[in-house]
């Protein structure tokens, strides 16, 4: 069987697994960026005073909601193409291709706001530490950045539960 | 639910009566004393002085004392159990205010102090000694006394080559050019051979010019007596004692444990009396009297003042003119319902003497749309009763006491708004039978069979999203409307029946005229007549302004009204997005949950579901409560506040009895 024998007979779960695989990817991706950078100023702070770290990782783990919310997405799809009861052979390619376009706000909205959060959760480390009090200022301004994944995920759910 | 009536409070009273009065205010707690006005033109008050700040200066030597022994005491002394849910004691007055304890906790944290001092000592003492012992370590091999001086006739070198000197050479060298000296070799490290060099005077100059050829240094060993090894012996005794002088001090230091919470009486005394202090240094003096000027509020006026007619002193009371009002501090009068929300204000900002205050306005909002957007059963129930119990068992007081408050009514409204929209922990009910294969259970609300007849939850916002983002939007234009009354009404108090009908009544008209057309009643003759008298209600906007001006001030009320308003409705889809989010991530753990343990018996499958179910949801909860406050929070502070809000507020803060580790009893 040659590739284009392949993408003929399976266009639709192939479209599908690449939405999935995107939503769920990139937003880890996203995540992975936002708690390293996060991380990498935790430990900046860390190595002068170790007393903070629960603040720190509190703020290092806030950017990494955006890869389980990809994760959520992905797996929505997954469920929604059939994989689970074993009738996604069947998916056609009209709704392989509804499928990956329903991932996309999630797979981008994830990737990019997982890195501005992450920035935003290093800068607040500054807050800890110089005003320890006042860190919970620097969560507030972490999850107004969330807000635009939360609204990605509700975008990409909408698409995929009442797309088809 | 309104901004307490301030009035201005001064007095001037005898000095030797001045520290029995400032208890008293002290105790009353209701008082404010602050800057007295700028008087420095006035000759009358020019030969006043300020209080001497020794006594001021001796309170916070005793309280940085305290708060240094401790630290001495965390750092060094037993582990202490306990923690954060630890209850604080509960003492009266009188036992904070006990001088002779005060002394005694001040007498213990000085020699408290004295002792992590001593600590210190012996620490830079072991670290003397360590230096010591390392330089000596070269020289161990060495059977000679380090304090050997040279002779008339022999000359005597202690010094160091460097490591990759070769010696045999060094001394076929020095054999080259006399037989008269002798080279001890007394050991080497990684950087240097340790050498002892002896030999005539009569050949110590060409000696000399060999060892310098191979880069031979002197060693400093002054101050030495007797062999390396003598003096190595006596260092490891001298270390042995500072370890054992050091072990006692830390039991010394361990054995005041018991007294860390007269410490922490003693910390909260402390800064009592700087408070004081610090009233007291605002004060201004003659040689015999003493003038005070503060704040009080109106509704405890009388008490105070029957209080101070048992003082020689005089006073006088009166209202803030309006252009005092910047300076005039704020006090928030609140019940118990409202009280918690003062934390959600003050991380904003006060209000205004003269605005409004929100706490009443906003409570029934933000408790609302909180339990909106967590909307679970299970989630509420869990938040409220950690709430309660950390509000029961640890009494948290100030901004996060408040906080702990207020999450306990959020989590009652999540929980029912939960049980009405269906939602415990999630379907968790939904997907634990399925696994079981049992059939759905007919519970109303939370779980409801096809063609079972149970009440459906009132909103499903997994099912049918549309009409929760409906019901959404509709609830934010009700706090937006409430929002533009209460600026209508602020508008009124202040003699501006004009603008509050032009500014804020255009827009209701407006908004029912949009409603009414969207309806399609209250037409005359096909026009929307309500929806076209709002629109000419709007050249009303052109009121204030002259010529061209007229014209961008209507364009502009346009346009900001369309943005803001409409911008701001739309605002609270997040309400509708924050319960979806919740409730999606909730369902995804528990269908995780639930597929490995579908095939498994019961046994192995229950286990693995309640493993993951209690991660997923312990993570989902944690993630919504913080996510669900910022934006409960946001849309107080964006979308209502700025429809009537005008902040500024400075916080009233009394003299009175302020404590941190310690509750004072309530006296009858």
């Amino acid at each position: 069987m040659t590739f284009g024998e392949f993408l003929i007979n399976n266009a639709g779960p192939f479209f599908g697994f690449l939405g999935a695989a995107l939503a769920a990817g990139l937003a880890c991706v996203g995540s992975a960026k936002g708690t390293g950078i996060a991380g990498e100023a935790g430990a900046g702070l860390l190595a002068e005073d170790p007393s903070q770290f629960s603040k720190c990782m509190i703020l290092q783990v806030i950017p990494g909601t955006q890869g389980l919310y990809g994760l959520v997405i992905g797996f929505l799809a997954l469920m929604k193409m059939g994989l689970f009861d074993g009738t996604v052979a069947n998916l056609s390619i009209a709704n392989g291709l509804l499928i990956l376009g329903a991932c996309l706000p999630m797979a981008l909205g994830g990737l990019l706001s997982g890195i501005a959060q992450g920035r935003v959760a290093a800068a607040s480390v500054n807050i800890v530490a110089k005003n320890p009090n006042d860190w919970s200022k620097g969560m507030v301004l972490c999850i107004i950045v969330e807000f635009y994944a939360i609204l990605s995920l509700l975008i990409s759910f909408l698409m995929i539960m009442f797309g088809f | 639910m309104s901004i307490v009536k301030m009035k201005r409070l001064r007095l001037i009273g005898m000095q030797d009566q001045r520290p029995a009065m400032l208890r008293l205010l002290q105790h009353l707690g209701c008082v404010e004393i602050d800057e007295p006005g700028d008087r420095s033109g006035d000759p009358d008050w020019a030969a006043l002085t300020r209080p001497d700040t020794g006594a001021l200066n001796r309170a916070r030597d005793a309280r940085t004392s305290v708060e240094n022994a401790l630290k001495a005491l965390k750092k060094y002394g037993p582990k202490q159990k306990g923690g954060l849910l630890t209850p604080r004691p509960v003492i009266t007055e009188a036992e904070l205010f006990d001088d002779g304890a005060y002394q005694a906790g001040l007498a213990d944290a000085g020699r408290l102090v004295e002792l992590e001092r001593q600590i210190s000592a012996l620490y830079a003492e072991q670290n003397k000694l360590r230096t010591q012992k390392l330089a000596l370590a070269p020289w161990l091999a060495l059977d000679i006394p380090l304090e050997t001086a040279s002779t008339a006739e022999v000359a005597v070198h202690f010094g160091t080559v460097a490591a990759a000197v070769d010696l045999d050479a060094m001394e076929g060298s020095l054999s080259a050019v006399t037989d008269l000296y002798q080279l001890m070799r007394a050991g080497e490290d990684r950087e240097l051979k340790y050498l002892v060099f002896l030999c005539h005077r009569s050949v110590e100059e060409e000696c000399q010019s060999v060892l310098k050829e191979y880069g031979f240094s002197r060693a400093a060993l002054r101050g030495w007596t007797g062999t390396a090894a003598e003096n190595d012996k006596q260092l490891d005794e001298q270390m042995a004692a500072a370890a054992q002088k050091l072990e006692d001090v830390i039991a010394q230091v361990g054995a005041f444990a018991g007294k860390k919470g007269a410490l922490e009486q003693c910390l909260d005394r402390a800064d009592q009396e700087i408070a004081r202090e610090e009233a007291r240094c605002r004060l201004l003096d003659s040689s015999t009297a003493f003038f005070l000027e503060g704040w009080v509020p109106a509704p405890e006026e009388q008490a105070l003042l029957e209080q101070l007619s048992k003082f020689d002193c005089c006073w006088e009371t009166a209202d803030p003119a309006p252009e005092d009002y910047p300076v005039v501090p704020v006090k928030l009068k609140n019940n118990r319902f409202t009280e918690p929300l003062t934390t959600i204000t003050e991380m904003y900002s006060l209000p205004a003497y003269d605005g409004v205050d929100p706490n009443g306005l906003m409570a029934p909002f933000y408790i609302f749309f909180f339990g909106f957007m967590f909307a679970d059963l299970g989630y509420g129930l869990i938040l409220a009763g950690a709430c309660l119990f950390l509000h029961l068992k640890v009494r948290p007081k100030g901004g996060f006491g408040q906080l702990v408050r207020l999450m306990i009514m959020c989590g009652v409204s999540s929980a029912v708004i939960g049980l009405l929209t269906g939602g415990f922990f999630s379907d968790f009910l939904v997907q634990f039978t399925g696994m079981l294969g049992l059939s759905q259970p007919a519970i109303p609300f939370l779980s409801v069979p096809e063609g079972s007849g149970v009440a459906a939850p009132l909103l499903n916002v997994m099912e049918d999203p549309m009409t929760v983002l409906v019901f959404a939007l509709a609830v934010g234009l009700v706090q937006i409307v409430v929002g533009m009354a209460v600026k209508f009404w602020m508008l009124c108090r202040r003699g501006q029946v004009v603008d509050a009908v032009l500014d804020i009544g255009t827009w209701w008209v407006i908004f029912v005229g949009i409603g009414l057309f969207a309806l399609g009643v209250g037409n005359v003759s096909g026009y929307p007549v309500v929806l076209i008298l709002g629109c000419v209600m709007l050249l009303g906007q052109a009121r204030n302004g002259k010529g061209l001006g007229k014209v961008t001030a209507v364009i502009g009320a346009v346009y900001n009204g369309v943005t803001g308003y409409f911008g701001d409705i739309l605002s609270y889809s997040r309400l509708m997005v924050m319960m979806l989010a919740g409730s999606v991530i909730g369902q995804v753990f528990n269908i995780l949950g639930a597929m490995p343990g579908g095939g498994l018996p019961p046994a192995i499958g229950i286990p693995i579901f309640f493993v993951i179910f209690i991660v997923g949801h312990a993570f989902n909860i944690g993630l919504n409560v913080i996510g669900t406050y910022v934006h409960t929070s946001r849309l107080q502070y964006l979308e209502f506040f700025k429809q009537f809000y005008e902040e500024g507020g400075r916080p009233w803060r009394p003299l009175n009895i302020a404590t941190k580790f310690v509750d004072i009893k309530e006296e009858q």
